[in-house]
């Protein structure tokens, strides 16, 4: 009896799994690219950002007469949810390389939906580009994970040679310098950057905490800010948090120089959330829509006002590499003409390009060994009527930092 | 249906189980499966306490990721293989048990949940300020050498979804076992009436400890073998809030306190979180977590036992009454 109710129950299973089975895989004419980023949870900003650079580079991409070496074929954006959990990000990743036909994946922006993403792609062989900055994910040896942004680690060192800059300029002669960060492989990554490059700057870090991702109460962060003395304050944060941080501040009359360590302090929406106050504000960024090898090349420059005729806002540190990510995807296949997801690998892993690779700081993107555009690096923004302007370093600089 | 034909309907469906990863070739059905699995299991291992014992749990991600952790970071800086890290993993789960367990059995109710919840939120940010050993919040990936039983690393996804059937499988036996045992009636006992069960001379404590420790040996193997299928594991993937409740939403959708409820809970869940992923979302404002919600609270509302509790007048099904209906405390 029991063994029978146990057979049974197995059967109201297979036939649940049936169910999920029928899937309709359409016939597809076209070329399609998976387009994996998160559109629920907490990471939902970045995704749509993504998922709008990722339309636009479509769009382009088919109005220029589709991957020529495949007569014209055009290209279709599958569009998967990783949502912001783990978990689900590696069964979605799983579900769309193994019941879709795609010659080339993008995404995620999310460091920690990221790495559970790159096995499932290694082990299925279908290249990914992704726009997450975490260091680990090139140092994997996987061979189908590629890497457009800069990493975590470049990014101390950016704000830390800023600061050394103002600190010339201005003579400011700021030494003390505060690290605070949020406790996700992003924050940890920028932080210890900043960490280990500090000392040889000659600086002296005199706090460097840890805060926990959406937490609703920073004073005693702040307090510890001020009892530090940091004359400069590094935080890496998202926006809710970057804005509780710099308002407790304010509220305790804290005012050390801040150098933003990107993310939050980029979006559209921290510009809504702080108003006018944004104008003046720093950060470091893996890109940045105006940087001079952008914004010189009119071709390149026509994309970042078409993405702001078109959703709204300035392009966005997340959405700038995306848009790269897909036209270097379609690039690859008209490479290896084939939309075979083996040969569009082999094609991006010698990638070399100035044409849309331009749309990357410093104007190139050259893959290396490990799967990275070893030729980028992060720049320094500020706030500057309601945008974020490249200010540094000065081969990007479009504005010079106002005091 | 009589009941040959019923042994001929159980032994086709066995059947179809263990062929399903010969029949299709799509890594993503069997992994399906291999997820229904292991929340299958983590379900039957959460019912020992938060079910038979009725002292709901929202702390066993902690037990989870003890067990994915050890065996991964064995694995990964002293080239132990998983088969001996896994057991390492569910000896520590089962000493994390004992620690959070003896202080919390004594506060009952919410009480005991809230303690949970603190002690798993505890765990997590243990595991998110050890970065040296842990790696942190940048989590630690699997490097993929090829296939190797003794490092479970396997391209396909075939082995994975054998090794988690046989899990479950184990574990559903051992679970059946115990309901009939003198535990599971203590359990049961104390369910009813812990003041009740007490008088009677049942060492309420050491009882649920034993369920605990069971339950979180159970979910730290559940760990084991999802960190070796996914390759990679974070604080925040396996150590979260989220997870516990996961696990917990298994039990009470499939029937709380049952031997098939977790199974069909963890069925439900599975399949339901990857088919709303699948069809809307792809949409932009999360309507699959909010179909998904809302599905939840349905099945919830309408069947407050758990969706087993449908089959309770099938009188051909022999499905498992609530255990509470023989209990005998003696």
């Amino acid at each position: 009896m029991k063994l029978g109710s146990w057979l049974t129950s197995t059967a109201v299973v297979s036939a649940a799994l049936g169910l999920a089975i029928a899937i309709s895989q359409g016939a597809e004419k076209e070329v399609q690219i998976a387009f994996l980023n998160p559109l629920s949870g907490n990471n939902v900003d970045a995704g749509q950002q993504d998922l709008n650079a990722a339309t636009l580079a479509i769009e382009d991409i088919n109005k220029a007469g589709g991957i020529k070496a495949l007569g014209g074929a055009v290209i279709k954006l599958v569009i998967v949810d990783t949502t912001s959990d783990p978990k689900n990000a590696a069964s979605t990743a799983e579900r769309v390389f193994s019941t879709q036909k795609v010659a080339g994946a993008v995404g995620t922006g999310i460091s920690g939906l990221t790495l559970p993403i790159l096995p499932v792609a290694e082990k299925s062989r279908i290249p990914i580009i992704t726009n997450s900055v975490n260091d680990q994910i090139t140092s994997l040896k996987y061979k189908y994970t590629f890497q457009v942004t800069p990493k975590g680690s470049q990014f101390g060192s950016t704000q830390v040679q800023f600061l050394k800059a103002l600190n010339e300029t201005y003579g400011l002669g700021i030494k003390d310098v505060a690290v605070v960060y949020e406790n996700s492989g992003y924050g940890v990554s920028t932080a210890s950057s900043i960490k280990e490059i500090a000392a040889s700057a000659g600086l002296n870090l005199v706090l460097f905490e840890a805060y926990p991702h959406g937490f609703t109460d920073a004073s005693s962060l702040v307090t510890k800010i001020k009892a530090s003395g940091a004359k400069a304050l590094f935080p890496v944060a998202y926006t809710t948090d970057a804005k509780l941080i710099i308002n407790t501040m304010k509220q305790m009359d804290v005012s050390p120089v801040i150098i933003g360590g990107g993310a939050g302090f980029l979006w559209p929406v921290f510009a809504k959330e702080m108003g006018p106050a944004v104008n003046g504000f720093v950060s470091v960024a893996s890109w940045n829509w105006d940087s001079k090898s952008i914004s010189s090349v009119p071709e390149l420059a026509s994309i970042t006002t078409r993405y702001e005729e078109k959703f709204g806002t300035f392009m966005t540190e997340h959405a700038g590499p995306t848009y790269v990510a897909v036209r270097m995807l379609a690039e690859a296949m008209e490479i290896a003409k084939s939309a075979d997801p083996v040969k569009v690998r082999e094609a991006l892993s010698t990638f070399d390009n100035d044409k849309i690779g331009g749309f990357m700081q410093p104007g190139r993107v050259k893959i290396d060994g490990t799967g990275w555009n070893g030729a980028v690096h992060p720049v320094m923004i500020q706030w500057q009527d309601d945008k974020p302007r490249t200010v540094f370093p000065a081969m990007d600089a479009v504005r010079t930092f106002k005091r | 249906m009589n009941r040959t034909g019923r042994i001929f309907l159980a032994a086709l469906a066995g059947a179809a189980v263990l062929l399903f990863p010969v029949v299709t070739t799509t890594p993503y059905y069997i992994h399906t499966v291999l997820m229904v699995f292991l929340f299958a299991t983590m379900g039957l291992g959460w019912n020992l306490i938060g079910g038979y014992g009725a002292q709901l749990s929202l702390g066993h991600s902690t037990f989870f990721a003890i067990g994915a952790y050890s065996a991964v970071l064995l694995m990964v800086n002293y080239e132990i293989s998983p088969l001996v890290g896994g057991i390492v993993g569910m000896v520590l789960a089962c000493g994390a048990a004992v620690v959070i367990g003896l202080p919390c059995f004594r506060l009952r109710g919410p009480y005991f949940c809230l303690a949970t919840i603190a002690a798993g939120e505890i765990a997590r940010i243990l595991f998110l300020h050890f970065q040296e050993f842990t790696g942190g919040a940048n989590g630690v990936p699997l490097p993929f050498h090829g296939d190797d039983i003794l490092t479970l690393q396997f391209s396909s996804k075939a082995p994975y979804y054998y090794l988690a059937l046989g899990l479950l499988v184990a574990v559903f036996v051992l679970v059946r076992w115990m309901e009939k045992a003198k535990i599971g009636r203590y359990l049961a006992a104390i369910r009813e009436d812990q003041d009740a069960a007490e008088s009677l001379g049942v060492r309420t404590d050491r009882v649920k400890l034993i369920a605990y420790v069971l339950s979180a040996a159970i979910t730290a193997a559940a760990g084991v073998l999802y960190a070796f299928t996914v390759g990679y594991i974070d604080p925040d993937g396996v150590a979260s809030l989220n997870l516990s409740i996961e696990i917990a939403v298994v039990v009470i959708v499939g029937g709380i306190g049952t031997l098939w409820g977790p199974v069909l809970g963890a069925t439900v869940v599975v399949l339901l979180t990857e088919l709303t992923n699948m069809y809307l979302g792809s949409l932009r404002s999360g309507a699959s977590l909010v179909l998904y919600g809302l599905l939840l609270i349905v099945v919830v509302v309408a069947r407050p036992k758990g969706l087993i509790s449908l089959f309770d007048r099938a009188p051909a099904a022999s499905l498992p009454k609530q255990v509470g209906t023989r209990v005998h405390v003696a």
